[in-house]
């Protein structure tokens, strides 16, 4: 930033300043930004009308602008979502995989009452091996 | 992807509606309590409200697909006065028109803009009324769907209002910037706007998350489906981290440093409230679905 834009950059910057008085806070700020004094008040020339009608013209067009960015964020976001939902993959509540539950509700539901002998099932008898 | 009536076209309406509100009453906030030095972030926030709100009115139209192929059924929606979505209606019809005269008052756009110049408070009163009306008729219009109990809540209208006002900020700051990046130092006073409804969204939020948990075995499926199932990347990573947590730390640091921050980090910050906003209503109504895809 050149120098003639630092100061033009002050010089906006200076109503806020003026406009309410600071707090010690605000003053604390100016303390630590270096304490630099604020330079006197210079008199703006005034505009020409032509450069008004472009400066409206230039608002307009920023307002413009800012609804498009908006309305792209929106985009981008509905895009994200769509296209990464194809990765998503449900996870199962219940693996079908060793899931007892089916063979277990058939017996309780069958009309066909068998003895049913207590202790462990003779496959898993043969299957396992248990701790003597 | 999850199936749900509610789709894409709301969302926007949803987001843009609320930011176009938001927008404006940051615009009038600015111009009522200091219209000396924030007249940047005034005149953006003036000028981005109607055309947000009026695209998102189009969104909503076009989703009416009832009234979009016939439209003069659309005479039916301001048919029943007490009905939320007549007066939904009527407040957006007030809206966008009196949004887009303010801005042509503030900013003395066009012979319209320069002869309401004198009625710029009332337009501000009036539109103000409307576009808080507008921000909350966004929840509340999810938040009367009975067959939905996720939605079917109070707290809907309350938090789409809190993401409104935030978004509405983030807009303005940078249509601001848009027009001066030289106010990028002035816009670090707006930034405790920011922590403000950042921390007022995130705390509604969670009680919205963890109330459903307990509301009802649909709203908890809902919101089990947010937090730990199957869109849970996305509302942890869009809008817990990148939307509200990102922005919030952002903004403390812009608050506190005071235009010290370098300009990309400002604006990133406004941007990823907006992805926030966007990404929150977006899955709000896509965690309305039916309970097999969990």
């Amino acid at each position: 930033m050149t120098e003639q834009e630092k100061k033009m950059s002050d010089e906006k910057e200076k109503p806020r300043e003026e406009a309410t008085p600071p707090t010690v806070d605000e003053a604390q700020r100016t303390d630590d930004a270096g304490g630099s004094e604020i330079p006197p008040a210079v008199e703006e020339p005034e505009a020409p009308t032509h450069g008004l009608s472009e400066k409206r013209g230039r608002l307009v067009a920023a307002g413009m602008v800012a609804t498009v960015v908006v309305a792209l964020v929106a985009l981008a976001v509905a895009g994200i979502v769509q296209l990464t939902s194809k990765w998503l993959v449900v996870c199962p509540t219940d693996l079908p995989v060793n899931d007892p539950a089916p063979i277990l509700w058939k017996t309780v539901v069958t009309d066909d009452v068998k003895a049913q002998s207590l202790g462990v099932p003779e496959k898993l008898m043969d299957e396992a091996r248990f701790k003597q | 992807m999850v199936e749900n009536a509610w789709g894409w076209l709301i969302v926007t309406y949803l987001f843009l509606a609320g930011a176009g509100a938001g927008a404006f009453v940051a615009a009038v906030a600015c111009d009522l309590l200091a219209p000396d030095w924030s007249k940047t972030l005034a005149q953006a926030g003036s000028l981005a409200a109607g055309p947000l709100v009026a695209v998102g009115t189009v969104c909503l139209v076009l989703d009416l697909e009832a009234g979009l192929w016939q439209p003069w059924r659309q005479i039916y929606l301001v048919s029943n006065l007490s009905s939320g979505i007549t007066w939904g209606v009527i407040v957006l019809s007030l809206f966008i028109p009196v949004a887009f005269l303010y801005a042509a008052a503030l900013n003395e756009i066009t012979a319209v803009g320069r002869y309401l110049k004198k009625y710029v408070w009332h337009l501000e009163v009036v539109g103000s009324l409307l576009a808080v009306s507008t921000a909350a008729y966004t929840g509340i219009l999810i938040a009367v769907v009975n067959g939905v109990p996720f939605w079917n809540t109070p707290l809907m209208p309350v938090l789409f209002m809190a993401s409104a006002m935030s978004t509405g900020l983030a807009v303005a700051m940078i249509g601001a910037a848009i027009i001066d990046i030289t106010t990028i130092r002035t816009l670090s006073n707006f930034a405790l706007g920011h922590i403000i409804f950042l921390a007022v969204e995130a705390l509604v939020l969670i009680l919205f998350v963890f109330m459903s948990l307990t509301r009802s075995v649909e709203a908890a499926i809902s919101a089990n489906m947010l937090i730990s199932g199957v869109l849970s990347p996305y509302f942890w990573v869009l809008v817990v981290i990148l939307g509200i947590l990102v922005p919030f730390a952002l903004s403390f640091v812009e608050y506190y440093e005071y235009g010290a921050m370098p300009k990309y980090l400002v604006v990133g910050a406004d941007l990823l409230v907006l992805v926030g906003g966007m990404s929150l209503r977006a899955l709000i109504i896509l965690s309305a679905s039916p309970p097999q895809v969990v």
